[in-house]
């Protein structure tokens, strides 16, 4: 085995982590805060891709500069999912919520299907073919922008939470909705930012990854089951849990590639996931509850 | 009914007869996906498991069919078996980890996605059978290898599995083990308490239904011809395994069937309208839709609501089960009397200086807080003993180490002469220590006979036998009126006295009642005291948990004050009142009304 290689594998795997864990981020934001779990987390982010596409393709801007722009059109797509849609089950029994998000799931990757095709897609990028010799190993400079911009939008988001008074309504909604409810919170609203939040993390996501990843409206399906993945190896609802369980996992993956082969990287995540349900349910830095 | 169930079965063996061959395999589709809903409708909707992974059972067993065929000539008759026990052994796997490991909701969820990815990625990367270009069956038109030319054939067959797997539902629904999962599915904590083995009949559970599912996968394998790792083992799967079951009504018998007689057609029929020109996706556009529009419109899926309107069309009112007896006397008595001195002193039946539970040096600690701190407790035979403290004691900690709830840091716990530390909580009822919970567990779903009989059940195996004995139990608590109401919409008054009869159906030496009283008026309260003497009465010794003073000092033989996690005093009900700690930590001028002049 190669050292080089490995170092290599190491290096990508944690510069790509960083969209991971946005990605994630954005799911354990609306499960901590809503306990619905977004099947179609994968989809929106899909969208976000294609709308960095479209910008991109149809009016020239960059996709590190449109997801901004991606980010805020996830938001009001996920603000209107969650007031049109999940408010609406938000006491239904479990697999009711599940069933509601796979069909907002199934919708949105056929929209996707119909509007852009079967085929794989990417966005050509300045900064695409730019690289950066390390010694041994080259740094992909798209893939360091991509990892700076998503940690610091992670790190923007836990400042949001921590530090605002929105986010610190947020916060109490999801420690306790009752509680939060006699305080006088319009918890609808919490809802409906959170939901909108946690959608805008996907969009941001999208963008930034619309010029390394290739991507096809199917692409939506399995960036949902890793987004998943991630969230339970890092704890339900913890935003620490969910940065470095991106890491983690993309690491994981990327490792995985270079020493199975391509096609057998996710059995490493699925791997790595089944131990953390087995021994430490609570993810790495979830709660631990009875 | 059961006319509606021959005319229908009539109808479905004669259609074949008319429909055009198109129309035949709309059908076919229709009753493979029913009999794959109804088999994941075992696990996923009576037992509440939602599993989202039972493509890797089709999968599994298809594999195995198609490959004994292939490799070895074996013919698929047999081959779906041997499929099938993969599976199901595969089922016993994932469901044992996650069961074992108490994975639930989403957490469950996400085990099961997770065995099939891996199961997907496996298989695309075994090159001996296929890899990612997947399998691949010569047509011979052979009935002896699973494969014939006349479509009505598979017609047949799937509607022989969709009808086996609609039987064996049923009769589970009917037994002791439907009705287990039942209550496993409505709260299985209250389940356990009652004596029943959760992890055991999750298990069965999940082993029935992969070993069915398994068999769906042969039928798969050899009416498409084809295998595909992505599309037998993917997500995709088993998402339209669960969705018809769901639609239609989860956990119900009939969900599964009316969901693929909605979905499957519409399935198709959308394929086939909007599949064309080009359109790719236009179909599963529709399909989403309708998956968003039964989940804000029929909440409870089709079945039942289906049901509701049948039944109010023709003016039945719902029952559950055999219906009442004929005469059956409408007017009951809040409280039927009880067997025994209701009104007796506790003096008039003393306890036997022989214990029937004791705990020695019993502690929990919960991170900084040591909630109960070298307890010593001991409940003589016959005993009725109250355990008092102010609030955060410990009082309830104590029950949940004593029920099998918690397991103690330190110390023991016998009950009848053997140590019960360790065992879980459905062993320790089958043993006779029965308890009820401080904040009421009903099966919220289930009517208040039902709830009693979950209990009854751990004594009475016969589902029908179990139902007479929980009448008795109905009617001793006071509920004979109610039995046929929903748990969920009982006052607080009934349901304390269902979480006590329930309790009492499990027929226990020794019961422990956790504030019974809480939250009552004092006419419900006094209604309660007369039922306790009367168990009491009956034979069963009592730890009893209460706030209200005047009750316990009246009930109990003996009381033990708790505070701060340890025993501040022990004595008669005098005694206590007129201890100086006791008086310190706890009753402060309240017992001067309290205690009996």
């Amino acid at each position: 085995m190669d050292v080089t290689l490995v170092l290599q594998g190491l290096l990508s795997g944690l510069l790509f982590g960083g969209v991971y864990s946005l990605m994630a981020v954005g799911l354990t934001l609306i499960f901590g805060v809503m306990r619905v779990v977004n099947f179609a987390h994968g989809d929106m982010m899909v969208w976000g891709m294609y709308l960095s596409y479209l910008l991109a393709t149809r009016a020239g801007i960059d996709p590190y500069l449109s997801f901004v722009v991606c980010a805020a059109a996830l938001f009001a797509l996920g603000l209107l999912v969650q007031r049109g849609l999940v408010d609406r089950v938000i006491d239904a029994p479990h697999e009711m919520q599940i069933l509601l998000m796979l069909g907002v799931a199934l919708v949105l990757e056929n929209l996707a299907l119909v509007a852009f095709g079967p085929e794989p897609t990417r966005v050509r990028s300045p900064l695409g073919a730019a690289t950066l010799w390390l010694g041994p190993v080259f740094v992909d400079i798209a893939r360091l922008v991509t990892f700076v911009v998503a940690v610091l939008l992670t790190v923007a988001l836990s400042l949001f939470l921590y530090r605002t008074d929105l986010g610190r309504t947020i916060r109490a909604a999801a420690d306790n909705t009752y509680g939060a409810l006699v305080i006088g919170t319009d918890v609808r609203r919490v809802y409906a930012v959170a939901f909108g939040v946690g959608a805008a993390c996907v969009g941001a996501a999208g963008a930034l990854v619309s010029s390394i990843l290739p991507f096809q409206p199917p692409t939506g399906l399995s960036l949902s089951v890793t987004s998943f993945n991630i969230v339970i190896i890092g704890g339900m609802g913890s935003l620490l849990g969910a940065l470095i369980g991106g890491l983690l996992v993309s690491v994981a993956e990327s490792l995985g590639a270079v020493f199975l082969k391509p096609s057998l990287k996710e059995l490493v995540s699925f791997s790595l996931l089944i131990v953390i349900l087995l021994f430490r349910p609570a993810g790495l830095f979830g709660k631990r509850t009875s | 009914m059961r006319w509606a169930v021959v005319a229908a079965l009539a109808v479905l063996l004669a259609l074949p007869a008319v429909l055009s061959s198109y129309a035949v395999t709309i059908f076919i589709l229709i009753f493979f996906y029913g009999f794959l809903g109804q088999a994941w409708n075992i696990v996923g909707g009576y037992a509440g498991q939602l599993s989202v992974g039972h493509a890797a059972f089709v999968g599994v067993g298809g594999y195995t069919a198609a490959m004994l065929s292939i490799e070895a000539g074996l013919t698929p008759w047999v081959g779906m078996f041997v499929g099938a026990a993969l599976a199901a052994l595969l089922g016993a796997i994932i469901g044992y980890l996650g069961f074992r490991f108490g994975l639930r909701g989403f957490y469950f969820v996400l085990l099961t996605v997770a065995f099939a990815e891996i199961c997907r990625i496996a298989v695309s990367n075994i090159d001996a059978i296929g890899g990612a270009l997947g399998l691949y069956i010569t047509f011979t038109g052979d009935p002896r290898q699973f494969q014939f030319r006349d479509g009505r054939v598979y017609y047949y067959i799937a509607l022989a599995l969709m009808l086996a797997a609609t039987a064996t539902a049923w009769a589970i629904e009917r037994q002791r083990f439907g009705i287990y999962l039942a209550a496993i599915r409505e709260d299985e904590a209250a389940a356990e308490a009652l004596g029943v083995n959760a992890l055991k009949y999750k298990m069965l559970a999940m082993v029935v239904s992969s070993f069915l599912t398994g068999l769906g996968g042969t039928f798969y394998a050899f009416y498409l011809f084809s295998l595909q790792p992505n599309t037998l083992f993917g997500i995709p799967l088993s998402v339209e395994i669960i969705i018809r079951p769901i639609v239609g009504g989860a956990g119900t018998l009939l969900g599964p069937i009316l969901g693929s007689f909605i979905l499957t057609p519409l399935a198709e029929l959308s394929r086939l309208y909007l599949g064309q020109g080009g359109l790719h996706g236009a179909h599963l556009i529709a399909y989403g839709v309708l998956l968003i529009g039964v989940v804000l419109f029929l909440p409870e899926g089709a079945y039942p609501r289906l049901r509701r309107v049948l039944q109010r069309r023709s003016r039945v009112p719902p029952v559950s089960g055999p219906p009442h007896p004929k005469g059956c006397p409408q007017e009951r008595s809040r409280v039927a009397p009880v067997s025994g001195h209701p009104r007796s002193e506790p003096g008039s039946r003393p306890p036997l200086q022989m214990p029937v539970l004791v705990a020695r040096g019993l502690s929990r600690r919960f991170g900084g807080l040591q909630a109960v701190a070298g307890l010593d407790l001991a409940v003589e035979h016959g005993e009725m003993l109250g355990l008092i403290g102010p609030n955060g004691a410990g009082k309830t900690t104590v029950f949940n180490l004593l029920s099998g709830f918690l397991t103690p840091d330190a110390g023991d716990v016998s009950f009848r002469d053997r140590s019960i530390v360790g065992l879980p909580p459905h062993a320790i009822c089958r043993l006779g220590l029965a308890r009820t919970f401080q904040i009421v567990r009903p099966f919220p779903r289930m009517s208040v006979l039902e709830n009693v009989r979950v209990g009854a059940l751990a004594r009475h195996p016969q589902a029908l036998e179990a139902r007479a004995r929980a009448r008795d139990v109905v009617e001793r608590v006071g509920l004979g009126a109610r039995e046929h109401v929903t748990a969920g919409t009982l006052t607080l008054a009934e349901r304390k006295r269902l979480e006590l009869g329930r309790a009492l159906a499990t027929e226990p030496t020794l019961l422990l009642l956790d504030e019974v009283m809480a939250g009552l008026n004092p006419t419900e309260i006094e209604t309660i005291i007369r039922l306790i003497r009367g168990i009491h009465a009956s034979g069963v010794s009592i730890l009893l948990i209460e706030h209200n003073m005047r009750a316990v000092m009246a009930l109990s033989h003996r009381i033990v004050v708790l505070s701060f996690g340890e025993k501040i005093a022990e004595g008669t009900p005098a005694d206590i009142a007129n201890h100086p700690k006791v008086i310190e930590a706890y009753l402060g001028d309240e017992y001067v009304r309290a205690a009996p002049a």
